[in-house]
């Protein structure tokens, strides 16, 4: 073979090497570019001084909004301390310290930092995991932010140590959550939509940005991305064993806009109750938003376009199997249930929940009425239902397949049209944690 | 008194989630026909009752309606007239993390404190249950003096106060935060003393029962809980008051709370 022959075969694999290079650089801009390596290059906000009043409450305000003690505080440690554990299916992570302790807090940290932190995920030592949630937190505006780092940094300083994260290779170098970013992650600013009200837009900053509501009510695509195809249509809670109900127009056709806001602020509503993440969610964050807020986020969600629903994760019941568990189902559910569910599944005003058309119920995914009649409930305490009524276990008393029956009477009687629930299915939930 | 009225027409009448299937209009054609018909007879009322009984119906399933315990298992403990502080110090100990029960947590995990205090004064006030004497048939005779022995006088070699110094005479609790025993299950006895030796349950520093069972075998853990477990109660018996002037033998830090 002849030299210019060899660099004949060289030119195309140069051109597919700096394509390469061009859709990498590419993806690199479109992930957030120099701010994400470089801190320096992030823009400086306006000047805002940390210890104004009406900042640090307006921070507050925001903070309780966003949940952030759900995650960076664990029972019994400081406020804002983190140290809670959070398994997923790539490995173990612990939130941090948000207090202003210098060495193991935010304390060294300025406005800038934690903006670039919220907006683009990265914090001083680097590349944020997407537990985070910095794919909504991206939305907030620089003065919300400001006002949350003010909140934060007028907190007592608590020195606890970070716990270090446990992550198999390749997830343990922090390089590799770049390639994913590249891919799902875009740094964005809401932008209100001209055609709609300031109530709905307001519902909507809420809802993508500090809510991160999608965290848990979106299905879930390669490497626990959140593609919008599948936005508030429904989705299996990362490693938490509970589905977050679809957020839409099809959804939330039953639930008024109060109904909604009821549940957010106290717990209850007509039309459901918070229990699970849930109850989590309204008892350390959602229960303290405004009337005003509350409604806004109900107005957003009634009309959230119905994308495609989640694949099914379903254990096939035949048809003469299905009749079995009903009839047997039926029986139980006279026995055990319909003191306070009624006989025709409409429940008893706030203290019982309907069943007959209540989206938890009849969700694509069985496992909330597994897991429900398992383990009970209770509504959170929230100023608006202080003393919850409360619904007993049955694991301890019931096996998997008279739990199988309820939950196939359940999701299947008046008017519901769910899938059938088998005993293999119930099996699966022995152990998970609660 | 709270009071629902269930308002069958209204629901009825909503929009179904799938209005195009036929047979799913005709199903909600007869619902809509049986609901006027209903609201035309007579107004369907669930009332809820605004009673502590009602309000912990999840609790009863294992523990009974007034705390008695249930007859299908007699693993989970009896609550009632058990000190009020001891049974709310035992909620927000599973609240916090320090009592593990996953069961427990889940369900007290968002109640507030004044629930908490609440629901512990609820089963305080309940008159006492107990589990009648267990058998001590086919239990060794060394086995049972050494569970006595530690119950009524502790064992001095090994720093251990007797039982009944602080859990009362009979071991029927000290108000307001030292539970009653008499009356309670082996198993659920020797579970209990085995996570405080193992350090599953932990109270308040100075964490006493710690540092009484850690210089327990496990052999001396089976013998206390099969002599408590083979005590009787009675219906008369209640806990000792709190000014009652003997000294007890430690500090805990539950008693301070």
């Amino acid at each position: 073979m002849s030299k210019s022959s060899k660099r004949y075969w060289l030119w195309p694999l140069l051109a597919i090497v700096l394509a390469g290079l061009i859709v990498a650089a590419w993806l690199f801009v479109r992930q957030g570019g120099l701010p994400t390596l470089i801190a320096s290059r992030v823009g400086s906000g306006s000047p805002v001084n940390l210890k104004d009043p009406a900042l640090i409450a307006r921070g507050r305000y925001l903070a309780l909004a966003g949940d952030c003690v759900a995650c960076h505080t664990v029972p019994r440690g400081d406020l804002y301390a983190g140290g809670l554990e959070f398994v997923t299916p790539f490995g173990t992570l612990y939130s941090t310290n948000i207090t202003p302790d210098k060495n193991n807090g935010i304390g060294s940290w300025t406005a800038d930092d934690f903006w670039r932190v919220m907006h683009y995920g990265v914090s001083p030592r680097g590349f944020l995991y997407p537990a985070f949630p910095f794919t909504n937190f991206t939305n907030l505006s620089r003065e919300d932010s400001d006002a949350i780092f003010a909140y934060l940094m007028s907190r007592p300083a608590s020195s606890q140590p970070n716990s270090q994260n446990r992550m198999p290779f390749p997830f343990n170098m922090r390089f590799a959550v770049l390639g994913w970013r590249m891919l799902y992650f875009r740094p964005a600013e809401f932008r209100p939509d001209p055609s709609q009200g300031a109530e709905w837009n307001r519902g909507k900053y809420l809802v993508d940005g500090l809510g991160h509501c999608n965290m848990c009510h979106s299905g879930r695509g390669p490497l626990a991305s959140l593609p919008a195809s599948r936005y508030l249509s429904g989705g299996e809670v990362v490693g938490q064993g509970w589905y977050g109900p679809a957020l839409n127009q099809e959804g939330l056709a039953q639930w008024s806009v109060e109904d909604i806001a009821a549940l957010l602020r106290t717990g209850v509503s007509p039309k459901g109750a918070a229990y699970g993440p849930m109850a989590d969610a309204v008892f350390h964050s959602l229960q303290y938003l405004t009337a005003t807020d509350a409604k806004a986020i109900a107005t957003y969600v009634k009309t959230v376009p119905t994308k495609e629903p989640p694949e099914l994760v379903s254990i096939a019941v035949n048809a003469a199997e299905t009749e079995q568990l009903m009839a047997e189902g039926e029986a139980l559910y006279r026995k055990e249930c319909a003191d306070c569910h009624q006989p025709n599944g409409e429940g008893s005003g706030l203290a019982y929940p309907p069943l007959a058309g209540n989206g938890s119920v009849t969700a694509g995914n069985s496992m909330n009425v597994i897991r429900i009649i398992q383990a009970g409930a209770v509504a959170p305490s929230t100023d608006g239902n202080p003393r919850p009524y409360s619904m007993p276990p049955f694991g301890q008393r019931l096996t998997d397949r008279e739990i199988a029956a309820l939950a196939t009477y359940i999701r299947r009687s008046w008017g519901n049209r769910a899938s059938a629930v088998s005993p293999a299915q119930v099996a699966k939930y022995h152990g998970v944690p609660l | 008194m709270e009071t629902t009225q269930l308002p069958h027409a209204a629901r009825a009448a909503s929009p179904t989630r799938r209005p195009g299937r036929p047979e799913s209009w005709a199903a909600w054609l007869i619902v809509a026909i049986l609901g006027v018909f209903g609201a035309g007879g007579k107004a369907v009322a669930a009332e809820v009752p605004d009673t502590m009984e009602q309000r912990l119906m999840g609790c009863a399933a294992c523990h009974g309606v007034h705390g008695e315990g249930v007859a299908y298992n007699q693993f989970y403990p009896r609550l009632s007239g058990k000190s009020a502080d001891y049974l709310y110090h035992q909620l927000k100990a599973f609240k916090d993390g320090q009592r593990r029960y996953t069961q427990m947590v889940y369900l007290v995990r968002f109640m507030d404190d004044a629930y908490m205090r609440e629901v512990a004064d609820y089963y305080a006030r309940q008159a006492p249950h107990y589990e009648p004497p267990a058998s001590t048939e086919g239990i060794a005779p060394a086995v049972l003096q050494r569970g006595q022995a530690l119950v009524e006088q502790g064992d001095a070699q090994l720093g251990v106060p007797a039982c009944a110094a602080c859990h009362g005479t009979r071991l029927e609790g000290r108000d307001p935060a030292i539970p009653r025993l008499v009356g309670m299950s082996r198993s659920y006895l020797t579970a209990q003393l085995g996570g405080w030796k193992n350090g599953a349950r932990q109270a308040v520093a100075p964490d006493c029962m710690h540092e009484v069972v850690d210089r327990l075998s496990t052999a001396d853990i089976e013998a206390v809980g099969i002599w408590i477990a083979s005590r009787p109660g009675s219906d008369t018996l209640q806990a000792e008051p709190a000014s009652a002037t003997q000294k007890l033998p430690l500090v805990c830090g539950s008693m301070q709370q």
